[in-house]
């Protein structure tokens, strides 16, 4: 395993209208797991975006793989997989829509894909638009893992997924996280997911870092990670 | 008969309470039927053009009517519908919607009435024969037919359908069937006028929910089939190729399509002389047709997208800046995206215009065995066609604006688009400068999104 974390986070401000999220100190090394968890309005997802180079920083410095998300997206959004449920996708039957991006990805595995549309139970003939909820969730899936990022960022990523649905998310990020070079991080309200598979958590609370650490120590013996959430009060 | 009533009341009253919706149909309204207006019953090649305005003026106050503002434009099988569970049958509802457009188009009758006494008092008419009996009675009459006429679109647009593809080619059927009943003179006068809509209107009423029936084209099955990769290039050079290559089976096809009617048209117009002469409406019906296609199919539709246009008329499952965002998670830069946009929007309209004086000079060919660019009364088609020019940067503009979801650039772009359009074609003649204006209004401010703040 590399000591070069993948993600670097210090003193970071985001401000989104009257929100700002502050996050003075995080890492995220390569072969973890992470949970970012915390209240609805807590700046999960605006920390997210952050990674992804969505959104600038009004302060402090992210680095992804050592560069700037903002300022170099194509090297960071190269090998950073980002999926998000309110993402739209490409208005293309998902076997087209798949070969256009693979065209951007030196590192497209599409064996991989195969593999995933089989698992996620997509048909490639089917249109993106026309797609359910939760269909359109397992689609931006694919689609994240499909050129084997170096860091998989998902948000909210079980939204509308039924209990296989879950049980193949779980399964595709413990197959990401078996390559020691890479990492996943996750955000969700599948507390017990989220559990069961972080071995690292990030909780947030109104844009404030309420808890960082080993998901093991900070949760405790005999506790749920919902109820040790309701203990630090950040339940929303 | 009551539901007729009270459908009819309710988006009477909601229409009126809206003003943005009511100035938008009055000021259509006003060119539907004012001087530089419509005569569908004139047999001449004028009256495909006329009727391919109607066709398109229909498809943008179909929604208006229906609840839906300019965002009607939906994938969605109850496209023109707000609120499709409402206690009323379809075809009771298409017809109250029409009416209303109908009503309200009789509102703007007396300002149009107004325009064209000014219009015609001060000389300013590019067609003056066309208006030279402007008595008010024969103005009444010819509002009356041209009101008749634009009943079987609207009612076409109307009626819910399964595709908007589906909704688009129904209307056309139905005016391409108004244009052949101009020509076999079957508008010639009200009574006829009348008898004819009254059964075009009648088809699409009848056949409202059959199309429910027919077989989707892509069946549904298990068998999977394989998901091909293809070569990785350098990110932005993927893009410019995708910029270049995706819309090329659009433009195939209308090109295709622009051969057609040549074929079809040039032979009628040079030899055989079918439809009583009338081969260059049937021309310029079909270029028109060609043109519109192009416009809506190739220039706004950057990568063979609806994401531009979808997010930004609120086409269900499209928001505002789609196109855009579906690129933000790939290792592109945005600026490179809206810039793709842009410059397509540039070529296909510059295009789209060269085809136009091919097309002129074509005619003229076989009209004189010369390769001029001269209209049909041998004056100068060049001084009408190069300054639509300045309509390139204006589409280009629209195409940006719609990608990244910027609804007022977009809108300024389109005004820009239709002051150059209105002002040229009713031969208010603008002067260089204003073209240029209207160029740089409509194409210019999208590109300050170029710019992106510093992290």
């Amino acid at each position: 395993m590399s000591d070069t974390p993948l993600i670097e986070v210090r003193d970071l401000q985001v401000r989104r209208a009257t929100f700002v999220l502050r996050v003075p100190e995080w890492r995220v090394e390569p072969g973890q797991v992470v949970g970012v968890v915390g209240p609805n309005g807590a700046g999960k997802t605006t920390l997210l975006e952050t990674l992804a180079g969505l959104r600038p920083v009004t302060a402090g410095n992210v680095r992804v793989f050592g560069r700037n998300p903002w300022r170099e997206p194509e090297a960071v959004r190269a090998a950073l997989g980002f999926m998000s449920d309110d993402m739209p996708v490409f208005d293309l039957r998902i076997a087209p829509l798949l070969r256009l991006l693979s065209g951007y990805y030196p590192t497209w595995d599409a064996a991989l894909v195969e593999s995933l549309l089989a698992r996620f139970r997509l048909d490639p003939r089917q249109k993106a638009h026309t797609l359910s909820k939760g269909q359109g969730t397992r689609l931006r899936l694919v689609t994240a893992m499909a050129f084997r990022p170096r860091v998989l960022v998902l948000d909210e990523p079980a939204t509308g997924l039924d209990l296989a649905g879950r049980r193949s998310l779980l399964e595709s990020v413990l197959e990401v996280v078996r390559d020691p070079e890479r990492a996943v991080i996750v955000s969700s309200h599948q507390l017990l997911d989220v559990q069961r598979i972080a071995d690292r958590l990030l909780v947030l609370d109104q844009g404030r870092v309420v808890r960082e650490g080993a998901t093991d120590a900070l949760v405790g013996e005999g506790r749920t990670l919902e109820e040790a959430i309701e203990a630090w009060g950040a339940a929303g | 008969m009551s539901a007729f009533l009270t459908h009819l009341w309710i988006r009477l009253r909601a229409t009126l309470g809206s003003p943005g919706k009511l100035a938008l149909m009055i000021l259509s309204g006003a060119i539907l039927l004012g001087p530089f207006g419509l005569g569908a019953t004139s047999p001449s090649g004028a009256t495909a053009w006329r009727l391919l305005w109607i066709y398109v003026w229909t498809g943008a106050a179909a929604p208006l009517a229906g609840g839906r503002g300019m965002s009607g434009w939906s994938a969605g099988a109850w496209y023109p519908c707000f609120h499709p569970a409402l206690p009323i049958g379809v075809r009771a509802r298409a017809l109250a919607e029409a009416t209303l457009v109908v009503l309200l188009l009789l509102g703007v009758w007396p300002a149009a009435l107004a325009l064209k006494w000014q219009l015609y008092a001060h000389g300013v008419s590019p067609h003056p024969g066309l208006y030279a009996p402007a008595l008010s009675t024969q103005y009444a009459r010819q509002t009356f037919e041209r009101l008749v006429v634009v009943l079987p679109p609207l009612v076409a647009w109307l009626i819910p359908a399964r595709s908007h593809d589906l909704l688009a080619a129904r209307a056309g059927v139905v005016v391409g069937l108004e244009l052949v009943a101009a020509w076999l003179g079957l508008l010639a006068t009200p009574a006829r006028a009348v008898a004819t809509c009254a059964l075009l209107v009648a088809i699409p009423l009848a056949l409202a929910g059959r199309e429910w029936h027919a077989p989707h084209l892509a069946p549904a099955g298990s068998r999977r089939s394989r998901v091909p990769a293809r070569p990785a290039r350098p990110p932005h050079r993927q893009l410019a190729r995708d910029f270049l290559v995706r819309p090329l089976p659009s433009v195939a096809l209308l090109i295709a399509a622009q051969g057609l009617v040549l074929v079809v048209a040039l032979p009628v117009w040079d030899k055989a002389r079918l439809f009583g002469g009338h081969g260059t409406g049937l021309l310029h019906f079909g270029t028109g047709l060609v043109v519109g296609s192009a416009l809506g199919l190739v220039a706004v539709r950057p990568m063979a997208s609806n994401q531009t246009t979808g997010g930004l008329f609120g086409r269900v499952g499209y928001r505002q800046g789609d196109f855009t965002a579906a690129w933000s998670l790939l290792p592109v830069r945005p600026q490179a995206v809206l810039l793709g946009a842009y410059l397509h929007g540039l070529l296909v309209s510059l295009g789209i215009l060269l085809a136009l004086v091919g097309v002129q000079l074509l005619s003229t060919f076989v009209e004189r065995r010369q390769w001029l660019l001269v209209d049909l009364d041998g004056g100068p088609a060049g001084r009408f066609l190069l300054p639509l020019i300045a309509v390139v940067p204006c589409v280009a503009g629209f195409v940006a604006a719609s990608a990244v979801g910027h609804r007022r650039k977009a809108a300024l772009a389109t005004l820009a688009f239709l002051l150059i359009l209105i002002g040229h074609s009713a031969t208010i003649l603008l002067e260089a400068p204003v073209l240029v204006g209207l160029a740089l209004v409509g194409g210019v401010p999208i590109l300050f999104d170029l710019r992106r703040p510093a992290a």
